[in-house]
Formats: C-alpha cells, sequence, structure tokens
C-alpha cells in the first residue's frame, strides 16, 4: 500500500489548518487495496472544511465500500500553500483515508455542487497528475467522473470530465463499478470503457457527442457513435427507505460547515419555486419513512456523539407528521434540532419554539422577493399573512434575530418590489420592538441566476451594474432603520456563475484560461477576480452577454437539452408563461398532476407518508391566493403603505391579526 | 449538598493527530465523552456548555505524553475505572490514547491555575556539538532578549527567566523514558535528530518552546516538539497532576 504520508507531514508543518489533510474522522476508512477492485477516489472540488459535510459524496463512500468490489476514498482541493509545496516537492493530490496518491485509483469522481469550483476541478486534476482535458490523457490514467446538480448542464466542463452522472448516484455508482471490474479485468482500452458506460442509463459521456454550430447560433449536440442516447435520462432512486444512509456519518476532527448530524427526511420537492433548480431536477416526493428518521436520529447521536441534528430536505416542514418526528427525536435528550429550510408561517416557528427550548439558533426566513406580486410570479406563494405570521410569532416566542433571504435581478421585477425588500425588513423590525427590546433583522440579498431546467432559463440574467443599482434602492429603503442589516452576494461572483451555469462546450476555454492564470478557489473572495473571467473570455470570444444575459426565445436550443431531468420542455414553457401572468401554482403532492413529466417519464411517483397538506397551510394549497397581499391588523401600515401592491384585492378591513 | 468530582484524564497526543488545534481537541473530547454515554456536567444558563477544562494549550503540530483534562461529572456521580477503560478508549481517535484516570473531589484550581512548569522535549535536526555549543551560549549570557507583544505593545522579557533547565539527552534514553507503548513517539522517518530537554516555568507569562528555539539560534532548523511532563508545586516538591500508573496499579487505557 502506498501512503505519501511521510513526505506529506513536514510540509504540514507550513500550512494553514493542516487538519483538513490528515483524515482520521469517526466513520472513515481504510480500505484494504486490492487491484482486481474498482477503486474510487471520491473529491469535493473546494477546501476540507466545506466538502466534508457533503452527503452526497458521504453516502456514495459507504455504498461503495460496502461492495466488495469497490473501494472508495476520499480527497478535496488543497488550499493554494500546500499546492504550492505539492508542485514544488512533486508530491501528487492523495487521499486523506490512506494518503495514496490519486494515480493510483481507477476512478476520480467530483461532486459538482456550484459552478464556481469548476477551476477547482482543473486544479485538483493537475496536482493528481493528469493532463486536465479528458482527449489527452492516456489508456492508464484513471476515468474523471463528475455527477451533482451542476451536471445537469455538463457542457462547459465537458472536454475534462470523462463521463458525467445526472440524478440520484445511489443506484448508478453500483452499475458502474461492475462495468469498470469486468473492463478492467479484460484490459479493455480506454475509449472501450467510457463506450460501455455510455450504455448505462443516467451517464453521459460527452466525447461521444458533438456540439454543431450554425451561424453562430447552437443547432444542438448530437451523438457521435452508433447506440448512444440522444437525450440522457436523469436517475431517481423510487424509494428514499431503501437507502438508509449514511449510516456512519463522518464526524470531522476539525472544524467544517454543518457540523452536526443530518438526516435526510425527503428527496425531491414539488413546491414548483420557479426560480429553485434543486426543486426542478430532483422530482419527485421521496419521504423517509418516520420510523427510519427516528432510528437514524438516535443511533446517529449515539455513534457520532454530535448534540445537534438536521432534518435536512428542500422544505422540512412539508414532511408528513413534521410534529410528531421533532417531539420524538426532542425526547431523546439533551439535543438541538435544526430545520434548514424553514416554510415561512406562523405554524412552523410553532415548531421551531418547541424543539428549540434549550438552544435558540437563529431562524432564517427565505420570502425571496419582497412583495406578493413579485411571489406569485416565482410561485414563491407566501402571503404577506404568512410572512409577517411568522415574523411576530418567533418575536413573541423569544427570538430577537432572524435572516430573510431574498433575490433581486427577478422576472418582471420593479423599483418598487425591490424597495419592498428593505421596507419588509423594517417592518419585521417594527414588530419585534414590541416584543423584545433590540430586534434585529438581517437580510441577505443575492442576484439571481436563470438555472437550466427550470421555468426561468429563457430569461436573461441582470447586468452587474444593474443587480449593484438594485442592492443599492434595498440599501437606501433600509437606511436608517435601526435593527436592519442588509447583507449582499458579489454580483461580479453571479455573473460568473451565469456564465458557468448557462454557457455551452466554448466556455470551457474560458474556464481553463481562468485555471491557468491562476483562477482557484473562485468561490472565496480572496480569489476571485472578474477580470480574470473576462479577458478570457475575450480571448475565446465567447460573449458573456450573449449567454448570460439574453432573454431566450421559445425555440432556442439550450446547450442542455440534450441531457432530461424528465421535465417536459412544454410544462416548462407553460409554467414560464403562467409566471409572467402571475399565476401561482399549487404543489401537486396535494392537488392534481400537472404532469411535469418527472413521475411519468421514469415510472415513480411522489413517496408521501400523508396525501393532505401540512397544518399551517402549505403556501397556495387550500388557500385564497386572491387574498395573499392582505395584511394582519399588527404590521404597522404606515411603513408599507409605499410597498403595497398594485391591482391587489386587498380588504384590510377583513384581515385578522 | 452531595459532593462533586472531576475526572481526571492524562493522555497522549502523537503522530496524525498532532496537527489538531486545540479548539479541535476540546471538541474532540466532548463527542468522546458523549459517545461512550457517560455522565457530563453542564453549565447552567441559555447555552449549557460541556463543564470540561483542559490544562495549557499544547500548539498545533506538537506531540506529548503529558496532556491533561478535567471532566466535570454532574453533583454526586461518579464513574468506575472499566468505564474509562473500555468505551473511552474506543470513543478516540488513533494518536490520543488516555494513560491514566482518576475521579477526584471537584479542585479549587483550575489545571490552568496549578500548573507552573512543563518539560519539552524539542527534537532538532542537527550535530550534538551544535546543540551543545547553542546551550553553553544561553547558560554564559547574561540575559537573553526576546521580543513580546503584549496588547499590541512591543516588549522585551528576558528569555532565561522562564528556563529552569536546559540538557542535552541520548533520543534513545528519552524514548525508554515514555510510557508504554509510545517509544516511537515522535515517528522520525530519518537520523540526525538531537534531543534538547527544556523545563519551562509558566504563569501569567511564560516561554514558548518555538521561541526557545530561535532565541537558542536554532530557528532555521527542523523541529519536532513533545510535551514530556507538566509539574504542578506542592510546597518545595514538584509533582505531576495525576501520575502515570505503575506496573502495580492496574493498566489503563491500554489500546492495540
Amino acid at each position: 500500500m502506498s501512503s505519501v504520508w511521510e513526505r506529506l507531514e513536514p510540509l504540514l508543518e507550513r500550512v494553514s489548518t493542516p487538519a483538513r489533510y490528515i483524515g482520521c474522522e469517526l466513520g472513515s476508512v481504510r480500505p484494504p487495496h486490492d487491484p482486481a477492485n474498482v477503486a474510487w477516489l471520491l473529491i469535493y472540488p473546494d477546501t476540507y472544511e466545506i466538502g466534508l459535510p457533503n452527503q452526497g459524496l458521504q453516502i456514495l463512500y459507504e455504498i461503495l465500500n460496502e461492495r466488495p468490489d469497490a473501494e472508495a476514498e476520499r480527497a478535496y482541493t488543497p488550499w493554494p500553500d500546500l499546492a504550492s509545496e505539492m508542485r514544488r516537492c512533486g508530491l501528487p493530490l492523495f487521499s486523506v483515508d490512506t494518503h495514496r496518491p490519486a494515480r493510483e485509483f481507477d476512478v476520480l469522481a467530483f461532486t459538482l455542487a456550484a459552478e464556481l469550483t469548476y477551476t477547482n476541478v482543473l486544479e485538483t486534476l493537475d496536482l493528481a497528475g493528469l493532463e486536465v482535458r479528458s482527449s489527452r490523457r492516456a489508456g492508464d490514467d484513471p476515468l474523471v467522473l463528475a455527477g451533482g446538480h451542476c451536471a445537469f448542464n455538463p457542457e462547459p466542463m465537458a472536454p475534462f470530465v470523462d463521463a458525467f452522472v445526472l440524478g440520484d448516484g445511489e443506484e448508478v455508482v453500483g452499475e458502474i463499478t461492475e462495468v469498470l471490474a469486468a473492463a478492467k479485468a479484460e484490459g479493455a482500452p480506454r475509449e472501450q470503457k467510457l463506450r460501455l458506460l455510455a450504455d448505462i442509463s443516467g451517464v453521459y459521456v460527452p466525447s461521444l457527442y458533438r456540439d454543431v454550430w450554425e451561424g453562430g447560433r447552437l443547432v444542438g449536440v448530437f451523438p457521435v457513435v452508433e447506440g448512444v442516447p440522444d437525450r440522457v435520462e436523469k436517475r431517481t432512486i423510487a424509494d428514499l427507505a431503501e437507502w438508509p444512509y449514511p449510516r456512519r456519518q463522518l464526524v470531522p476532527l476539525t472544524e467544517v460547515v454543518h457540523d452536526r448530524l443530518n438526516v435526510e427526511v425527503f428527496r425531491g420537492c414539488t413546491r414548483g419555486c420557479r426560480f429553485c433548480q434543486a426543486g426542478m431536477i430532483t422530482r419527485p416526493v421521496r419521504e423517509r419513512p418516520a420510523s427510519q428518521v427516528l432510528e437514524m436520529v438516535t443511533d446517529g447521536l449515539a455513534r457520532t456523539g454530535h448534540d445537534e441534528v438536521a432534518l435536512t430536505s428542500l422544505s422540512t416542514a412539508d414532511y408528513s407528521g413534521i410534529e410528531g418526528v421533532v417531539s420524538e427525536v426532542v425526547g431523546c435528550g439533551n439535543v438541538t434540532v435544526s430545520l434548514p429550510s424553514l416554510r415561512v408561517d406562523a405554524f412552523t416557528v410553532g415548531i421551531a419554539s418547541e424543539i428549540q427550548r434549550a438552544r435558540r439558533t437563529g431562524l432564517t426566513f427565505a420570502p425571496e422577493a419582497g412583495t406578493w406580486r413579485l411571489r406569485r410570479v416565482i410561485n414563491k406563494l407566501i402571503t404577506n399573512e404568512d410572512l409577517f405570521g411568522a415574523v411576530e410569532a418567533a418575536f413573541s416566542q423569544g427570538w430577537r434575530r432572524m435572516k430573510l433571504y431574498f433575490l433581486v435581478g427577478l422576472p418582471t421585477e420593479t423599483d418598487e418590489d425591490t424597495r419592498a425588500i428593505g421596507e419588509l425588513a423594517a417592518a419585521c423590525v417594527e414588530i419585534g420592538r414590541r416584543y423584545v427590546r433590540s430586534p434585529s433583522v438581517t437580510v441577505s440579498v443575492g442576484g439571481f441566476v436563470p438555472k437550466p431546467h427550470t421555468p426561468f432559463q429563457w430569461f436573461g440574467q441582470n447586468t452587474v451594474g444593474e443587480l449593484r443599482r438594485k442592492l443599492s434602492l434595498v440599501r437606501d429603503a433600509a437606511r436608517g432603520r435601526r435593527g436592519v442589516e442588509v447583507k449582499w452576494h458579489d454580483p461580479e461572483a453571479t455573473l460568473v456563475e451565469g456564465l458557468l451555469s448557462r454557457g455551452d462546450r466554448r466556455v470551457a476555454d474560458v474556464i481553463e484560461d481562468v485555471w491557468r492564470a491562476g483562477g482557484v478557489f473562485q468561490e472565496w473572495s480572496e480569489y476571485f477576480r472578474l477580470d480574470r473571467w473576462e479577458a478570457a473570455a475575450a480571448r475565446h470570444a465567447v460573449s458573456i452577454d450573449e449567454i448570460v444575459h439574453r432573454h431566450r426565445p421559445e425555440e432556442e436550443v439550450f446547450p442542455w437539452d440534450h441531457i432530461s431531468a424528465g421535465l417536459h420542455r412544454d410544462f416548462l414553457w407553460q409554467d414560464w408563461r403562467d409566471a409572467l401572468c402571475e399565476v401561482g401554482l399549487p404543489d401537486c403532492r396535494w392537488t392534481p398532476c400537472y404532469d411535469c413529466g418527472a413521475c411519468t417519464g421514469y415510472g415513480v411517483e411522489h413517496v408521501v407518508a400523508s396525501t393532505t397538506p401540512p397544518a399551517g397551510g402549505s403556501q397556495g394549497t387550500g388557500q385564497d391566493l386572491t387574498r395573499g397581499e392582505e395584511l394582519p391588523a399588527s404590521v404597522p401600515v404606515r411603513i408599507l403603505a409605499k410597498a403595497s401592491i398594485r391591482g391587489g384585492a386587498g380588504d384590510r378591513e377583513g384581515a385578522e391579526g | 449538598m452531595s459532593p462533586s468530582f472531576v475526572v481526571r484524564i492524562r493522555y497522549a497526543k502523537f503522530s496524525k493527530v498532532r496537527f489538531l488545534s486545540h479548539r479541535d481537541m476540546a471538541r474532540l473530547w466532548e463527542r468522546a465523552w458523549r459517545r461512550a454515554a457517560l455522565p457530563l456536567r453542564y453549565s447552567l444558563g441559555l447555552q449549557p456548555r460541556a463543564r470540561l477544562s483542559f490544562g495549557l494549550a499544547l500548539p498545533t503540530g506538537a506531540e506529548s505524553v503529558a496532556e491533561y483534562l478535567d471532566v466535570h461529572l454532574p453533583d454526586g456521580e461518579t464513574v468506575g475505572g472499566d468505564l474509562l477503560r473500555g468505551a473511552l478508549a474506543e470513543s478516540l481517535p488513533s494518536g490520543v490514547q488516555v494513560l491514566a484516570a482518576g475521579v477526584l473531589r471537584r479542585p479549587s484550581t483550575s489545571l490552568q491555575e496549578s500548573v507552573t512548569s512543563n518539560t519539552w522535549e524539542l527534537w532538532i535536526r542537527g550535530t550534538p556539538s551544535e546543540i551543545d555549543q547553542a546551550i553553553g551560549r544561553f547558560e554564559a549570557s547574561a540575559s537573553v532578549p526576546v521580543q513580546r507583544e503584549r496588547k499590541g505593545k512591543v516588549g522585551v522579557d528576558d528569555a532565561k527567566e522562564f528556563v529552569s533547565a536546559l540538557r542535552r539527552v541520548e533520543a534513545d534514553v528519552v524514548r525508554r523514558t515514555r510510557p508504554d507503548g509510545l517509544a516511537h513517539v515522535p515517528a522520525l522517518a530519518e537520523g540526525g535528530w538531537v534531543v534538547l530537554v527544556a523545563d519551562l516555568v509558566c504563569g501569567s507569562r511564560s516561554l514558548r518552546p518555538s521561541e526557545l528555539v530561535s532565541v537558542l539560534g536554532l530557528g532555521d532548523r527542523p523541529v519536532r516538539l513533545v510535551r514530556s511532563a507538566q509539574w504542578t508545586t506542592q510546597g518545595s516538591r514538584r509533582a505531576e497532576p495525576l501520575p502515570l500508573p505503575t506496573a502495580a496499579d492496574a493498566h489503563v487505557g491500554a489500546r492495540a
């Protein structure tokens, strides 16, 4: 067994946070290295503290290591201080589990969860001693795979990745292992391995496809060999109950984000928020049975020694019987429960207050838009009554701080909508004053990036200048309001995210140039530099404006049209038209099917314990949407007068406080 | 009032986990204690915190065969030695090893307050004569200035005030004094290492081992650091907060 530990150890004396590189976590394994096995190196292309908690990677790590024909280890992108030491000493990328060099693995598999990590994929491949472009790798080089949400537009990364895996990974990693184990035993050449992988449902091998252009417009991405599918479909596991992973969640020895026990209570989401790619590409909803959730919580707490558990999903308050589950979890003893994705209503706050008697973590709500009109456009059907009811409930039950998340740059947004964000926050603080001494509301504002496979994929993203202007509108509206703090994401990074998420194959040259110029860790503000991206795009005649800011016509061919999340294009287009007409669409968990395609195409369906909407009203279901802008009597109306919405059926007399 | 007890633990930290920080160690012990399902006292208040107290922080990257921690138990509760051996040892990562443990009445002074000096081994790449010369120069100087930053101000202290003993010891002699099974600490790939053993006093102010290395003029060399003892003062004698068990004692915490 080869390990680079002895050569690495002296370097760790000289770098920041050396504990990132030692492994040794509870739950980690040191799999025996058998040359007949398929050896996977699972890589999160960011720092250890960001990558370690990633649940997807941990699930695959366990599933693969349980197989007799596979072994899996983990790696993360070394911080630049270590990377330069490694290059100086000729030390290759290594796994943190056994410090085995990356080249000794059969597969390097990347999690692509954020577009700004793309240059780090190249950095990591280079440190591993591989050519960054697939076409230049040799027969015995490891295969480079990638999965995760970003794989739903693989084109910008197509020249660097041998095969993309779409959708849920639990089943498909086993199929890939079987194919590669057989190919390895036969000594099959690289091209043959890739051709075999392309026969697995959910696997996209970009070198077997070509992008065709005419008059500067993409005609499509088409197969260049017989027998591979025109459209590659995502994989969906039918039932989460069959996959109670991770069973042995890793417990890090050093500080990481989300440092707690995480238990996934359901996968998928059908609230239908139109800006949300995750909700569109992970349908349908598959709930984990409550008994299994409890088992995973109790076992997990005992095994890890954590005193905090997060029940994760895209909207945990929608879990059937959430109240029962949380009260049982609280009964497990000295434990804090966090619900990272809270629905915005008083009922949800009631749950939060129930479970956080001991330790109050902050409350975070995501109304996403400042007015009811715009929330109907984006289908985040939170009525004003929901929102202020939640805020009032939170302050009255002892919270002093809360965070509100908003997007600016949404379709149809007017300055009135934008300013309403600041005014809304101020109104929340006013409500708070009745209950606590110094209430504080932090408004976090991000620029909206229209994502592939969403109804907003036809929409042109706001420019950096426009986003900046809107941020100052929010700041102006909140100026002089004690207790309101405004934070925002860098609009320049939002621009690059737009380029990478909707780009085509030509963008790969831009990514490579930026990496060669030293542009690593672009998610980190100390390393992000827009000028590198602009210079690289100019050098390759890639128009950022055309890819990012242009509104698309209905018939436009997208670079990801040959990749399928099951959604019918006409469903997405109709939803886009509905958005422009400010028509909300209730959740199909409790209403008839809209035939978006995600279930019917794959022969799967919702797995939910209860087919009635949760108490507190699931936004939009069984609610009178014509009354969405009514305000509870307790809201300081004076403040909201400017933000009241045109054309609404506001009947303020009838509003209940 | 039922009596309140602490479990005092002496442990070693070596190999890969030497790169964990002091804060990492605090979190690690708290989780290990909970995993072993041992009783634990929490502070009162809105944010109850587990009551664990540690001795002086070990620098990140250093190894030790003399780390201490006091775990406070709820009033009236105590734990048996067998609990400490089995479940706790299982809960610790490789490289963190319990050497001794005892239940005592809650002490009036914390570990941090009661420890008055530390014995450090500085494993330095070099020849015996180079190290002997450096020791000689240090001993011969009337004072050895060391620059300190205190509250943003630069001041100068005399390093000699903090060094109560300084000697070169043969590596194999040092390794023979290790607790059972720890003779390999520190694991060094190649030869050419010389061991300097220093007793450094600590109190409101102290001298860091790394500062000692640089005032000795050896700052540019590879150094591996091992803390081999912490001392409390009892009258005119010094004693360890928790001595290692002798062969006659039940052997605690032995791990394969």
